[in-house]
């Protein structure tokens, strides 16, 4: 019979001690300065555990002691990081450093009697959802002349072309239209299918819309040279040839200089090899982190077009060479 | 000019690059009368420094 007093008495005490103890990771700091009309004081956390940014709802509860009747009472809570709104049931946005968290609420009444009550939640890094991102796909759209872009978009692309064409570049122009018309698929087929962020839109400046059955020969007649001008100014340097590729993550604005894009050069590239550099624009475009280029693609490129060169001038080579020497007979 | 057959490959070779680097720089080939000046460019060089080595060694050299 003594043991069960015991037994009694020890738990009213730890029970006194620690009131909230298990739920949610709080615990209760009575601190008042007058007695309150309330005892105890609880609180605790939806989960212990949660990721950053992340809002979790928090709770105070309170017994009203004795026989009084319950009196209004404050709620003021602070946290070590992020913002928390409420009351008795308060929502906690925890924007704070990972690693504990601690929230405090304080629970007064109008005597200024108040009891205190904190809670401890660990903030964990959101995962990154960057690292292994699905591909970013990219569709052909004409910008007409007067026309802005639409929002939304995850990049915005233009094929610009820093001057009308020559003889000398007019092959190349129709060669990187022709690819971009043929190997881009429209924008509207493909926000059909794909949210409109996960896209690249690649603009076509031109003076007017085109018909349903346009061409590289129709983008080149009726291309809007003025409106490249306008954007290739906002690039460092000087871009009067083309064809050029640029990506930008935001609308290129042809007022303020473009900082952070993409910026392919095809004014040097050989006409037939146009569209294995408008896949390699698609390949770039498509990765998370655009303005790092696929380092071992590319190089394979470039030697594939300094090798498609040299090739291309060994015949005219040869026979400058035919023309202007004359062999010696060897001497014995 | 009258080389030898090592000679004119050394300067065909040379000529191709060149050319190679002019097509890459300027995103056209060079014209006709172009590609005859590199030719007459490299042979030049090609056989200056041969001039120069059989001056330094000539036992080495023919």
């Amino acid at each position: 019979m003594k043991n069960v007093a015991r037994t009694v008495a020890l738990f009213l005490l730890v029970f006194h001690l620690f009131p909230c103890g298990i739920p949610g990771g709080g615990s209760a700091v009575s601190a008042s300065t007058a007695a309150p009309d309330f005892a105890p004081l609880a609180c605790s956390a939806e989960r212990p555990i949660a990721w950053r940014g992340e809002t979790i709802s928090i709770h105070a509860w309170l017994a009203p002691s004795g026989d009084a009747a319950p009196t209004p009472q404050t709620y003021e809570w602070t946290a070590s990081g992020g913002q928390i709104v409420g009351a008795a049931v308060a929502t906690w946005r925890l924007d704070g450093d990972p690693g504990p968290n601690s929230a405090m609420v304080r629970v007064g009444d109008p005597r200024g009697a108040s009891l205190q009550c904190s809670i401890r939640v660990i903030v964990k890094e959101q995962p990154d959802r960057d690292a292994n991102p699905l591909p970013r796909e990219t569709g052909r759209s004409v910008l007409v002349r007067g026309q802005t872009e639409e929002k939304g978009y995850g990049l915005y692309s233009y094929l610009l072309l820093g001057s009308p064409p020559d003889e000398d570049t007019r092959e190349r122009y129709l060669q990187v239209l022709s690819a971009y018309w043929e190997i881009v698929p429209t924008i509207a087929d493909l926000e059909a299918i794909l949210p409109r962020d996960t896209l690249n839109v690649t603009y076509l400046p031109a003076t007017t819309a085109p018909a349903s059955k346009a061409s590289a020969e129709w983008a080149l007649d009726h291309y809007d040279y003025a409106r490249a001008l306008a954007l290739l100014r906002t690039l460092s340097g000087n871009h009067r040839r083309g064809p050029y590729l640029v990506s930008s993550p935001q609308p290129i604005v042809t007022t303020t200089p473009l900082l952070g894009y993409l910026f392919l050069d095809l004014s040097t590239i050989p006409p037939r090899l146009a569209g294995e550099w408008m896949k390699d624009f698609l390949n770039q475009a498509a990765q998370c982190t655009m303005s790092k280029p696929c380092s071992g693609a590319s190089l394979a490129l470039e030697l594939r077009t300094i090798l498609f060169v040299a090739a291309s001038g060994l015949q005219p080579v040869l026979q400058g060479v035919d023309q202007l020497i004359v062999w010696r007979p060897k001497i014995e | 000019m009258r080389v030898s057959f090592a000679q004119g490959a050394v300067i065909a070779g040379v000529t191709l690059l060149l050319w190679t680097l002019y097509d890459l720089q300027f995103g056209n080939p060079p014209t006709r009368e172009e590609t005859a000046l590199l030719v007459i460019g490299s042979a030049v060089v090609v056989l200056l420094m041969g001039w120069i080595a059989r001056r330094i060694r000539p036992g080495r050299s023919q």
